[in-house]
């Protein structure tokens, strides 16, 4: 007869016993997994504190969070936000590290998508050393990925035409397996560009032994032909400084006497041109059209008409009407025809490869010279434009590079 | 000790917010024998189900003991002595009363083909034959009461314990509830009867013990309970007017039952002799003679009214 | 054989109930929305497919779990159930084992389907089956296992909405647990070093089941790794039953 109150605390201290048991049997296997999940490179572990942080805070929901991010920072791309593309594509990247995708994309996004319509120097150089910042943080947490190693090369290489940093990223790219074959050609357009013309001959000819390109590969042949492209080319100098110097277009003086000196000489190009509206009836045949003129020539309507006879699908339910054109829009022979009648006068049978016309024009406007004041802006842009052109010339010529590095010992042809 | 249930001092109190106690059963002792059917009586709020849980194990006591089968209460193995019936129980709506009993088999530990050969006898016995393949969540509460009362013997068990068997049934329910637990009690088993329904406890129980507000105000067998210490009924046929009033000095009342019969009640064995002797002196017999019995509804109200000491 | 029974019954109340059908078809929107995002390029698209199915899988179940795990025990109670059961010869540790195990079943069953919705759908994009994901969906289930035990053991001694939050914190807590381990690793004072190393063994670490990132990435995940992580779900839920028993023991229903 034992008591109740004995019997409860007899079977807490069995539960008790028990979960201690257990309990120090799931901590020695938890230990065990977190060794697995060190060892199997399951741990973030070479995150920065403020990331572990905001893993932590999103816990579970990690990939998905950044995702979800991924998805609104394409939204934000395609209306231009740039404003909170830059801190999304950042957030992405600290949430899920080991998504390619958000290296390179974003990197593009900073390198070209936002640098180049930037129109401030200096944001447009910021957003192309953040692309390089950001594709060098992701190799970091992507080591082995060919990938982010050749955005990152291209990057150099394309934008910042700076082939001395180029190059070790794409050898890198080409120290990792699978990597595709055009990783091969752009270390040897890098070679030629640094005027290591021999190794990038050697390099092509790897290429085309193992089948990665054609003998007559064009970057080859020309190779051959002794056409080197040492430095960087003068094509993409030019660019560039289009590019930069447009950022100073604010600043470039145009006056009102250059303004309309540019307006007199340039008139041709502020011209309207003549321009006629008229009807047609479109049949098969010379027959069929000689009909036509006869019932016209009966006093029917040209509208009606053309609503019951011409072929013309486009335009037979508009009564034939041709709307407003220019000369030079039509086949000759009916641009011919057409401007050479009066207003409101019937043509004869114009043959066109088309069929048989009879047209009628309605309204002719003639030719004008726009005013000055209509075309102020469109003067004023071709003045800068051609200023823009001159300031790039007249730099490059004085060998001025807009922070494009130079190549050093890099022999002058 | 061959006593099925007892209890000793059993008291349950809660302690409020402030540490004040809330007494729900103070010092209950009692014992239920082998094949009685006991009666637990008492207002609503009286602590009758408190006392079942406790029985049950479903309470710790704050004070005294129970046993059951001499074991004390809450022990597994005794459990499948015991049957119990909860008030207003519901059960897994999605199941048939198969199903359902099958479920309760298992827990007794039942092989299937004993549980299979008792619920069939089961269902036949309170009457649920034709409802084995129903969902419960189709039965009405008079049915869920006898599925209840199937779960409760699946075991066969010697104890049923049953609280308000017949609450919330209509007429013809309680009834059959009733007619089952009597077949029950004639079939030998030990029977706990909780209600408030004083009609139902009286027709069908041994002893009962009366409870109010956690304290136990009487217990008895129902003799002792309902008849009133003294006074004797006497039921004449054949009387007159002169007769009666004659009669009328010794007795406290008559009352006219048809023009045959009168009901007479005396307060004492003298008066009784007086009035025996008027009748033989008369032309009206003697039908019955028997101790006056009150209905436990009156007994209940007065000693509810008059507290324990009544 | 008792705990059997009570299992069985759990699980037939709980896969007819209506709220289970209704989440099971929002779970199977939800990992189906994944198509609609089709202006990704070939590689960005089905990581979408998977990252969107297999959290999708992980909210429902989450939700599946709590709801069965808060109301197991307290239906019981409030239904007068649990009165008949335990006045059966069932000990109270049975009685939590065997609706626990029940609702494991369901949550199994709901699992199943929606895993099975997704490896369709990852098929249909891929024409392959992807066995880490499948490994992922393994893994998700044996997560599930200890967020219903733990919502079942908070049951037995708070109100459900009480029992819902705490599930909730929990769960949360479980998994930043790798933060807040390597902070903890990098904070200078000892005792906080000790205190938050006691704190990961205490809370579940829920990191350990995902390994949603492998599945994105492609990486592999060796074999052992899966098993052993299982088998410390399995311990965690136990120690959490043994926990819910010790309260159901001493409650007075
Ligand atoms: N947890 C509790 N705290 C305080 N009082 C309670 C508690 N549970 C029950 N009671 C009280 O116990 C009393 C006895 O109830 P009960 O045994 O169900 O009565 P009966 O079954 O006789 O109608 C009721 O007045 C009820 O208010
Ligand atoms: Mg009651």
């Amino acid at each position: 007869m034992g008591s109740l109150s004995k019997t409860v605390s007899k079977a807490q201290k069995l539960y008790l016993l028990a979960l201690v048991v257990v309990f120090i049997v799931t901590a020695l296997v938890k230990n065990n997994i977190e060794t697995d999940r060190t060892r199997y490179d399951m741990l973030p572990e070479n995150l920065s504190p403020s990331d572990q942080i905001l893993g932590g805070m999103v816990g579970a929901f990690r990939e998905i969070t950044a995702d979800y991010l991924w998805v609104t920072m394409d939204s934000f791309f395609h209306s231009g936000d740039w404003q909170r593309l830059v801190p999304t594509i950042t957030l992405v990247a600290r949430l899920d590290p080991k998504f390619i995708q958000v290296w390179s994309v974003g990197a593009w996004h900073f390198g070209y998508n936002i640098s180049v319509p930037a129109t401030d120097i200096k944001v447009k150089e910021q957003m192309i050393r953040q692309g390089d910042e950001f594709l060098a943080k992701g190799i970091e947490y992507n080591p082995d990925i060919y990938d982010l190693h050749f955005e990152l090369g291209w990057n150099r290489f394309d934008r910042q035409l700076d082939y001395q940093r180029a190059l070790p990223e794409f050898e890198a790219a080409y120290a990792i397996k699978d990597h595709p074959h055009y990783v091969r050609h752009m270390i040897a357009h890098t070679l030629e560009r640094l005027g290591r013309i021999e190794e990038s001959k050697k390099l092509w000819k790897e290429c085309i032994a193992e089948g990665d390109c054609a003998p007559a590969f064009g970057n080859y042949s020309r190779l051959v032909k002794g056409e080197y492209r040492t430095g960087v080319p003068q094509y993409k100098l030019r660019n560039r400084g289009q590019e930069w110097e447009k950022c100073l277009a604010d600043k470039i003086p145009v006056s009102e006497p250059e303004i309309s000196a540019y307006y007199n000489a340039h008139k041709d190009t502020y011209m309207d041109q003549e321009k006629i509206s008229a009807r047609h009836i479109l049949v098969s045949s010379r027959d069929a059209a000689v009909k036509v003129l006869d019932r016209l020539k009966k006093g029917e309507d040209f509208v009606a008409l053309a609503g019951k006879l011409s072929i013309d699908k486009g335009t037979h339910e508009t009564g034939g009407s041709l709307g407003l054109f220019p000369r030079g829009q039509m086949v000759p022979e009916f641009d011919q025809a057409a401007f050479a009648l009066k207003e409101g006068q019937v043509s004869g049978i114009v043959k066109t490869k088309f069929g048989y016309h009879v047209i009628k024009l309605e309204k002719r406007i003639p030719a004008r010279l726009k005013s000055l004041k209509e075309v102020r802006t469109q003067v004023r842009d071709a003045l800068v434009e051609g200023k823009i052109q001159a300031n790039v010339k007249s730099k490059l010529a004085a060998g001025y590079r807009w922070g494009v590095p130079e190549i050093k010992g890099l022999e002058k042809k | 000790m061959a006593d099925v249930v007892r209890t000793e001092g059993l008291t349950k109190y809660y302690l409020n917010f402030w540490g004040n106690k809330a007494v729900t059963l103070n010092d209950l002792s009692i014992s239920i024998s082998d094949g009685e059917t006991f009666g637990f009586v008492g207002p609503n709020g009286a602590g009758k189900t408190t006392t079942i849980k406790l029985l049950l194990g479903l309470y710790r006591p704050s004070k005294g003991k129970a046993w059951i089968y001499d074991k004390p209460v809450g022990d597994v193995a005794v459990k499948n002595l015991i049957g119990y019936l909860p008030e207003g129980p519901y059960y897994y709506d999605f199941l048939t009363p198969e199903e359902l009993l099958s479920f309760y088999g298992k827990l007794s530990g039942l092989h299937s083909a004993a549980i299979k050969r008792r619920s069939d006898e089961l269902l036949e016995i309170v009457g649920l034959s034709g409802a084995r393949k129903l969902q419960l969540r189709k039965f009405s509460k008079g049915m869920l009461q006898r599925v209840g009362l199937a779960q409760a013997l699946i075991s066969d068990p010697k104890l049923l314990i049953l609280d308000e068997p017949t609450s919330g049934l209509d007429p013809l329910g309680r009834i059959e509830i009733r007619d089952l637990i009597l077949r029950l009690k004639k079939e030998g088993k030990s029977i706990l009867y909780c209600s408030h329904l004083l009609n139902e406890v009286e027709m069908v129980c041994d002893r009962v013990a009366v409870i109010h507000k956690g304290n136990l105000l009487r217990m008895g067998t129902m003799e002792e309970l309902l008849s009133i210490e003294g006074e004797l009924e006497m039921v004449v046929r054949g009387f007159n007017e002169e007769l009666l009033s004659r009669i009328k000095e010794a007795s406290v009342s008559i009352s006219v039952l048809d023009s045959q019969e009168a009901l007479v009640t005396v307060d004492s064995r003298v008066n009784a002799d007086k009035v025996i002797d008027i009748v033989r002196g008369s032309s009206a017999v003697l039908v019955s003679m028997a101790d006056r019995r009150r209905s436990l509804e009156d007994l209940f109200v007065s000693i509810v009214k008059g507290g324990k000491a009544s | 054989m008792k705990a059997a029974a009570l299992a069985m019954t759990t699980f037939k109340e709980a896969i007819r109930k209506k709220v289970l059908l209704v989440l099971l078809v929002f779970a199977f929107i939800f990992i189906g929305s994944s198509l609609l995002f089709t202006y990704f390029s070939g590689g960005e698209e089905i990581r979408m497919v998977k990252d969107v199915g297999l959290t999708g899988l992980l909210i429902f179940g989450l939700l599946i779990s709590t709801f069965l795990g808060m109301s197991l025990i307290p239906a019981e109670i409030e239904k007068r159930i649990i009165y008949t059961i335990l006045s059966k010869p069932v000990r109270r540790l049975e009685v939590v084992v065997g609706k626990y195990l029940g609702a494991a079943l369901a949550v199994l069953v709901m699992v199943l389907l929606m895993g099975l919705v997704f490896m369709g759908l990852i098929f249909f994009k891929e024409h392959t089956l992807s066995p880490v994901a499948m490994l992922a969906i393994i893994l998700t289930f044996f997560e599930l296992l200890v967020v219903l035990a733990m919502a079942v053991t908070f049951s037995t001694f708070a109100s459900s909405t009480l029992s819902v939050v705490l599930t909730i914190f929990f769960y949360i807590m479980g998994s930043s647990s790798d933060s807040l381990q390597y902070l903890g690793g990098r904070s200078d004072s000892p005792l906080l070093k000790v205190a938050v190393k006691g704190f990961g063994y205490l809370i579940p670490n829920f990191e350990i089941f995902n390994i949603r990132s492998q599945v994105l990435h492609g990486d592999a995940v060796p074999g052992l790794y899966v098993l052993k992580a299982i088998i410390y779900g399995l311990l965690f839920s136990a120690a959490l039953l043994i926990v819910a028993g010790m309260f159901f023991h001493e409650k007075e229903v």
